[in-house]
């Protein structure tokens, strides 16, 4: 009887709870593999203050696409590095801006087009009140990933920014983008075209051509 | 042929037909409403304003010196209840998105096209909440309700000079916040 | 600049016209005018607040001795002699210094936090027995949520109430098919060889 009780406590001192301790249901769902290979960088991240919202996501899409423990530890590992740099980025460049996880999330998804926090900077600088820069940042680092250069896109989302355009309507410039790049237009036109349907002022003053 | 000038419904409420006042309702309540949206107020407490403001007219109909002018004694009455109330705060708050109906109308997904459409709209609503509210006034009652300085004057009780001051001082309130669509290249 | 401040002058005095004014100047004039004019027709009172007035004004009735007050307080034309004037003037002065001031009205309390917007999913596949979504907003759960083929035209829809925020998923077609969103703002790499779809769910405003 003591054995087994032993044992028991052996097999619970294995499975330590989760450094946050606040959704015991998202380590319960695991498999022990999969629990294994992803705890001690879930619990890294919240000692860092990464949004750990989102890597737990992505540990349950890897579970749900039936990927391997070790290849969704590495996915994990990955996207937690991003997620660490972005978090890292804007600390410095706003020391004592409060950050919202999916500001952060959004920063290391621009990063992958490519976009420095420097060039990000100026959003945070732009917005008149405390609102997130989630959608505006998302939206330039899609214009990015279209074509258009880094400049150009970081000046409109500021200009975006600044006037409190509509998310939703800042939301469908990449959309109406790529519908005026399919009409044949080319990509500085395309935006300018996209601007106009949507009816945001051109924050270049510049008429449309092609 | 029936009369039906203002002044002529007037007399015929104050005679005891009360049904007539609601002619007089028909004819002015949206443009009492718009006046005290633009104001600053939500819709809902808009409307309260502006009901409150005819039930007023009503109860104090004798008291309206001429009939036919009728319009701009309910505005005083309008006017005075927005002070009263005063409560700007109230557009800003966010109203719930209707439903969407189990019929589907199109199959690309749709954000709020009502809000889009008129983004514009709330651009120049939002730069006459900047605006102090005599400037805002004025720039109201002659560019939205198409009276003249004259006219604003006589509706608000102030001199036509001091008019004139407060729509020139609201026309560069407005501009400088919408200063984009003020530049060279804009197409509104 | 003072020319330009007599000119506009003159022209909100109705002495000029829109058409006599130089032209930057009524250029600007043209443009307010339309941005004013843009507020223009979109107020329409609703049917419930005539209905309110003629509900409330059914219930009043009016006393005798309310018609009588009424009767002494129209406003008629009078003259009166300078001395009265003032009087009367002095008089009305002290009435309204003494008037207890309308208590001050405080603001109404901010609406509480963000409210979910409704997105539509929709997904073309008429070969499919079934679609289902998943993603972020669904913890990723295979069984997902199920878009429905309402008109059995092969195009599935859903719409999901969720908060404003930027959200991966996709659509599994007859329960064991993953497949992204081609109308989706975005493709990402999910880390494990596919593609996410990305969607953007915003408030109305940037602030």
């Amino acid at each position: 009887m003591r054995l087994r009780w032993f044992l028991v406590a052996g097999a619970c001192m294995c499975f330590p709870p989760a450094a946050d301790g606040q959704e015991p249901d998202f380590a319960s769902s695991l498999d022990v593999a999969t629990r294994v290979a992803v705890q001690s960088i879930l619990d890294a991240a919240t000692r860092d203050s990464l949004p750990v919202q989102a890597l737990r996501s992505k540990v349950l899409e890897g579970v749900a696409k039936n990927v391997s423990p070790t290849r969704i530890g590495q996915a994990l590992a990955a996207l937690a590095g991003e997620l660490r740099s972005a978090r890292l980025a804007l600390r410095a460049g706003l020391p004592s801006q409060a950050l919202e996880d999916g500001e952060v999330v959004a920063v290391a998804m621009a990063a992958r087009q490519g976009i420095s926090f420097d060039v990000l900077q100026t959003l945070w600088e732009s917005r008149p009140n405390g609102g997130s820069l989630e959608v505006p940042v998302t939206v330039l680092g899609e214009l990015v990933r279209r074509g258009i250069p880094v400049e150009e896109a970081a000046a409109l989302m500021t200009h975006v920014v600044r006037t409190s355009v509509p998310l939703s309507l800042a939301a469908q410039i990449p959309g109406k983008f790529d519908g005026a790049l399919s009409a044949g237009r080319p990509p500085t036109a395309a935006l300018l075209e996209a601007l106009r349907t949507l009816n945001i002022p051109n924050p270049s003053g510049r008429r449309p051509s092609g | 042929m029936t009369d039906t000038s203002d002044g002529a419904l007037v007399a015929q409420v104050l005679s005891g037909d009360r049904d007539v006042f609601g002619t007089l309702v028909d004819r002015y309540q949206d443009q009492m409403l718009a006046y005290v949206k633009y104001m600053g107020f939500g819709a809902d407490e808009a409307c309260d304003v502006v009901q409150d403001a005819f039930v007023r007219a009503f109860r104090h109909l004798g008291r309206c010196g001429e009939p036919d002018r009728f319009a701009g004694w309910l505005f005083k009455i309008v006017r005075n209840l927005c002070r009263t109330v005063g409560s700007r705060n109230s557009r800003r708050r966010s109203e719930s998105l209707e439903q969407h109906s189990s019929t589907l109308a199109s199959e690309l997904p749709g954000p709020d096209e009502r809000a889009e459409a008129n983004w514009a709209k709330a651009r120049v609503r939002a730069a006459l909440d900047t605006v102090p509210s005599h400037q805002r006034e004025a720039l109201v009652l002659m560019y939205l309700q198409g009276h003249s300085v004259s006219e604003v004057a006589e509706l608000t009780g102030a001199s036509r000079s001091a008019i004139k001051m407060r729509l020139k001082r609201g026309r560069e309130a407005l501009k400088q916040e919408l200063a984009d669509f003020f530049s060279e290249g804009h197409e509104s | 600049m003072k020319k330009v401040d007599d000119q506009l002058d003159s022209y909100l005095s109705g002495d000029t016209t829109i058409d006599e004014l130089p032209e930057a100047l009524r250029r600007e004039e043209e443009r307010l005018r339309g941005l004013m004019g843009s507020l223009e027709e979109d107020v329409h009172a609703p049917l419930a607040l005539r209905e309110g007035v003629m509900l409330e004004v059914a219930k009043i009735s009016v006393p005798l001795w309310r018609r009588l007050a009424d009767w002494c307080f129209r406003p008629r034309t009078v003259r009166v002699t300078p001395a009265a004037g003032t009087l009367v003037f002095a008089a009305s002065a002290a009435v309204l210094l003494l008037w207890p001031g309308s208590a001050p009205t405080s603001d109404p309390s901010a609406a509480a936090g963000a409210s979910q917007v409704v997105t539509r999913f929709v997904f073309v596949a008429p070969e499919a027995s079934s679609v289902r979504l998943t993603g972020d907003f669904a913890s990723w759960s295979q069984e997902g949520i199920a878009l429905e083929d309402l008109r059995g035209t092969g195009i599935w829809t859903v719409d999901v109430p969720l908060l404003p925020g930027i959200y991966q998923y996709t659509f599994i077609v007859n329960g064991t098919e993953w497949r992204p969103d081609p109308r989706a703002v975005s493709q990402v790499d999910d880390g494990f060889g596919q593609v996410n779809s990305v969607v953007i769910v915003s408030a109305e405003s940037a602030t």
